[in-house]
């Protein structure tokens, strides 16, 4: 039940466990207790990280001054460059993701 | 023209790695949540889950070089984690490094003890017995060499392959310390819902 819960098993030996529960009272009750408890595991020891190292982790980029001058000035990608720069400081990486597409 | 024509390439080449470089850092630092979520399991408190952060991205973004771009940065980045957590004397930690067999219960025994307790037997209000805090509790007081396997699979998300190249042991090692370190987590639940 384990790997059949990891996603390790392989296609035919899913078909056979699936057909197993289907059919086993005794079995599915069990997967789907461990499959809950496994959600329930990860969602109880989720502990999102702190803005403070968030930034800080942000300050560890290689500033922009210490790349190449040719890859801010005279490459299209520079706007690019310049925005991750920007949205990175600023702490908000979904509009990173915004600018980039 | 014909003398400005290296430095030109030159030039690109320079430009072309900044670029490479500036895409690693982003990337790199897009997964820094989740390489929270699992730092902060493997370690006993926040503080040292955020020393164990920072001090990972400042090896990354200093050997950038070494990662092979399209491959997992997520592993590698966990694989730099786990390696610093071990340089820097985990043993300490709270978690004894062995357990004896009676710490351990059959695959169901969570599952046959919360059943045992209440008058039905749905899968999801068994649950519900368990507190946040007492899974917390149940996870940290699983042995480290057993929990590394448990958190980078169950929390990470990690397929088995990913977990033994990040740990640096075989996969059989990886399925046999996660069937252990479920069964231990099992069984350290178990003991919050029935004391004694």
């Amino acid at each position: 039940m384990q790997p059949f819960l990891d996603g390790a098993l392989s296609a035919d030996e899913v078909a056979e466990a699936e057909k197993h529960l289907e059919t086993c009272h005794w079995c599915a009750k069990r997967y789907r207790f461990e499959e809950r408890l496994r959600h329930y595991v990860r969602i109880a020891t989720s502990e999102p990280m702190s803005p403070e190292l968030k930034a800080k982790l942000a300050a560890l980029r290689t500033p922009l001054q210490a790349l190449p001058r040719a890859c801010s000035r005279r490459h299209a990608h520079s706007g690019v460059l310049r925005a991750a720069s920007f949205a990175f400081s600023s702490g908000d990486i979904g509009s990173l993701t915004a600018t980039r597409t | 023209m014909s003398e400005s024509a290296p430095t030109a390439s030159d030039t690109r080449r320079l430009a072309e790695e900044a670029r490479a470089r500036v895409r690693f850092e982003e990337e790199a630092l897009e997964l820094s949540d989740q390489v929270y979520r699992v730092a902060r399991r493997l370690v006993g408190t926040r503080e040292e889950a955020e020393d164990l952060v920072q001090q990972t991205y400042e090896r990354a973004f200093r050997s950038w070089r070494q990662y092979t771009p399209g491959t997992n940065l997520r592993a590698w980045l966990l694989r730099i984690l786990t390696n610093l957590n071990i340089d820097r004397g985990r043993r300490q930690q709270r978690a004894p490094q062995t357990t004896s067999l009676d710490t351990e219960a059959g695959d169901y025994f969570l599952y046959n003890t919360l059943e045992a307790q209440g008058e039905n037997s749905d899968e999801e209000r068994v649950l519900e017995k368990l507190s946040q805090d007492s899974i917390v509790d149940a996870l940290a007081d699983v042995p480290h060499d057993f929990r590394d396997v448990l958190v980078l699979v169950d929390i990470g998300d990690f397929s088995y392959a990913d977990a033994a190249q990040i740990l640096d042991i075989p996969i059989g090692t990886v399925m046999s310390r996660l069937h252990r370190g479920r069964r231990i987590l099992k069984k350290n639940l178990a003991d919050t819902v029935v004391p004694g």
